[in-house]
């Protein structure tokens, strides 16, 4: 008998440390309890630079679920992330190309996350197309995101972009006044992996350069540009 | 009397019953416990609105890519979207009754059967009766998405079973993206453009005589992006001193012994077109082009004779060129 009192001891301590661990959300009309944790430590801290919220001695975590019921047990990392995009404009205007002579025009992203970072990507609907709907000017080439190339003024031809400011950009972009370029990509393709927390509004500039040969169709060209952010898992 | 140790046999039988239940209770729960893809994220082909003015986000493919958790083959996956996370509704607009299974990596090659039956609230099923395990990093995409038409931030929860249809849930969590206006429509203008240059802008024949003709070069260039090219006309005096002439030819070819002046292209570059023969003034596109040029060189060879009965003396002429853009 004395074993069995011990073994329910045993079990009542083991499953009560188990219970006092689960996380859980609970919202009513006018209250809202966020993924609560009954854990060993945890809780939200901050520096300048950096935000953490922390759940440690957690034994059990997951996600269970019936026909009226969803639970989330478990660390804080389960929390899903927010995230927006928003350029500074819709429409760039690139000032008149005179063969041999470039031209450049900006755009700029805001992102805001809470996440742990983010990736931007960028794609081209296709190359810039002249009003006749038929003539084209191409991108640069050599030149990718991979491996962007040094502009060489008069010798490089065709639509490319560079990120000239953001928060840890790679080193792949160059830096004023040797930025590198590279042709915007048919697929959506990642330019720039913005790592670590802001918790703040962040801002990467896109400068789009253009020049043309000397046989390039005169007129107006225009293309789409799309951008996307994705939070970093 | 409310003791329980007055009856052993309850002592013994109560706990007994309450640790069961206890443990049912706690196993119960750790066997609903789903565990989570990590890492995860939904990259969308268009993130914009379907309703944006430009590039509007019809069509789109959502890719999830994640590692999940469970070794057990998952023969059914569900995407539910929502605007709010823990709330099976459609972003405002978000349409799936159009979902197609797209591809995927990192779950054996199989095609997927999608079922849109639960469109109505964005649920879209997509099952495979053999199934793959998704225990390792994996990638699957949905097309044939209408986006939402409010921007803002919007989640897809995602659950894995072991079964086309009901079954065991093997692995469940939700992914946020964003739905933004994206798209920048870029807009450049080229320059119409000429440029036209000769070599040198005095040429000289030297000294005359009724032998032979006398012949100077001078060379020019020609560049444009007209799209119908360019053409180059010629007007000028003969050769004069004072009241002296030479004549500008007039057959075609300045011959010896004759006092006649022209000129000559004779190199006619590029893909250009050149008036041919020995020429007077004035010369209406005596070099014509009917496409853009990076840039021609021409030669102009100038040509002279005389007879024995032209004034001696120094002769001067002057042929301007006029290069005229065809866009």
């Amino acid at each position: 008998m004395t074993k069995l009192f011990k073994l329910i001891a045993i079990l009542v301590l083991t499953i009560g440390s188990a219970a006092g661990a689960q996380a859980f959300s609970m919202s009513s009309t006018n209250y809202k309890v966020d993924d609560g944790t009954l854990n060993s430590f945890g809780g939200a801290a901050s520096s300048t630079n950096y935000g953490l919220t922390s759940s440690g001695g957690e034994p059990f975590i997951g996600a269970g679920s019936s026909t009226n019921y969803k639970f989330n047990a478990g660390y804080v990392a389960q929390l899903e992330h927010s995230i927006s995009l928003t350029l500074d404009t819709l429409a760039v205007t690139i000032p008149a190309v005179t063969p041999g002579t470039s031209q450049t025009a900006t755009s700029t992203t805001t992102v805001y996350t809470d996440a742990a970072g983010y990736l931007l990507a960028v794609r081209e609907d296709k190359d810039l197309t002249h009003t006749d709907g038929l003539t084209t000017i191409p991108a640069i080439s050599p030149g990718t995101i991979t491996t962007p190339v040094l502009w060489t003024e008069g010798t490089t031809k065709g639509f490319s972009f560079t990120l000239t400011a953001g928060t840890g950009l790679d080193p792949k972009w160059g830096s004023t006044p040797n930025f590198k370029y590279a042709a915007f990509p048919a697929d959506s393709t990642t330019a720039h992996d913005k790592a670590g927390y802001s918790n703040s509004n962040n801002t990467t500039t896109i400068q789009y350069r253009l020049d043309v040969s000397a046989t390039q169709k005169p007129g107006t060209y225009r293309n789409n540009v799309t951008y996307s952010a994705t939070v970093k898992p | 009397m409310g003791n329980p140790f007055h009856k052993p046999a309850s002592r013994l039988h109560r706990p007994a019953t309450l640790a069961l239940a206890l443990l049912f209770v706690f196993g119960s729960m750790f066997q609903t416990a789903n565990a989570a893809f990590s890492p995860k994220k939904m990259t969308l082909s268009n993130q914009n609105r379907s309703n944006a003015a430009n590039n509007p986000g019809t069509g789109v493919q959502y890719t999830l890519s994640a590692t999940g958790a469970s070794a057990t083959a998952v023969k059914r996956f569900e995407f539910q979207w929502q605007a709010a996370q823990g709330t099976d509704a459609c972003p405002t607009g978000h349409v799936t009754s159009s979902a197609a299974f797209g591809t995927t990596t990192g779950l054996g090659g199989l095609t997927w059967t999608v079922d849109n039956a639960g469109s109505a609230t964005c649920l879209v099923k997509f099952t495979n009766v053999t199934g793959n395990a998704a225990n390792g990093a994996f990638t699957f995409r949905i097309d044939g998405i209408t986006n939402t038409t409010a921007n803002g931030t919007d989640f897809v929860k995602v659950t894995t079973y072991d079964a086309t249809t009901a079954g065991t849930q093997l692995d469940q969590d939700t992914v946020a993206y964003v739905i933004a206006d994206s798209t920048v429509q870029v807009t450049a203008t080229v320059n119409e453009t000429l440029t036209f240059s000769l070599a040198t802008t005095s040429v000289a024949l030297g000294v005359l005589s009724t032998g032979s003709v006398s012949t100077g070069t001078g060379n020019m260039s020609v560049a444009t992006n007209a799209a119908s090219g360019y053409e180059v006309n010629a007007a000028g005096s003969t050769l004069t001193k004072g009241s002296d002439t030479i004549a500008f030819v007039a057959d075609g070819t300045v011959t010896a012994g004759s006092p006649e002046y022209g000129l000559a292209v004779s190199t006619c570059g590029g893909g250009a077109t050149c008036t041919s023969g020995d020429l007077g003034m004035p010369q209406s596109a005596l070099i014509s082009r009917a496409n853009t040029s990076a840039g021609d060189t021409h030669t102009i060879t100038y040509k002279a004779s005389i007879n024995s009965a032209s004034a001696a003396g120094a002769y001067t002429s002057n042929i301007s060129y006029v290069a005229v853009g065809k866009f």
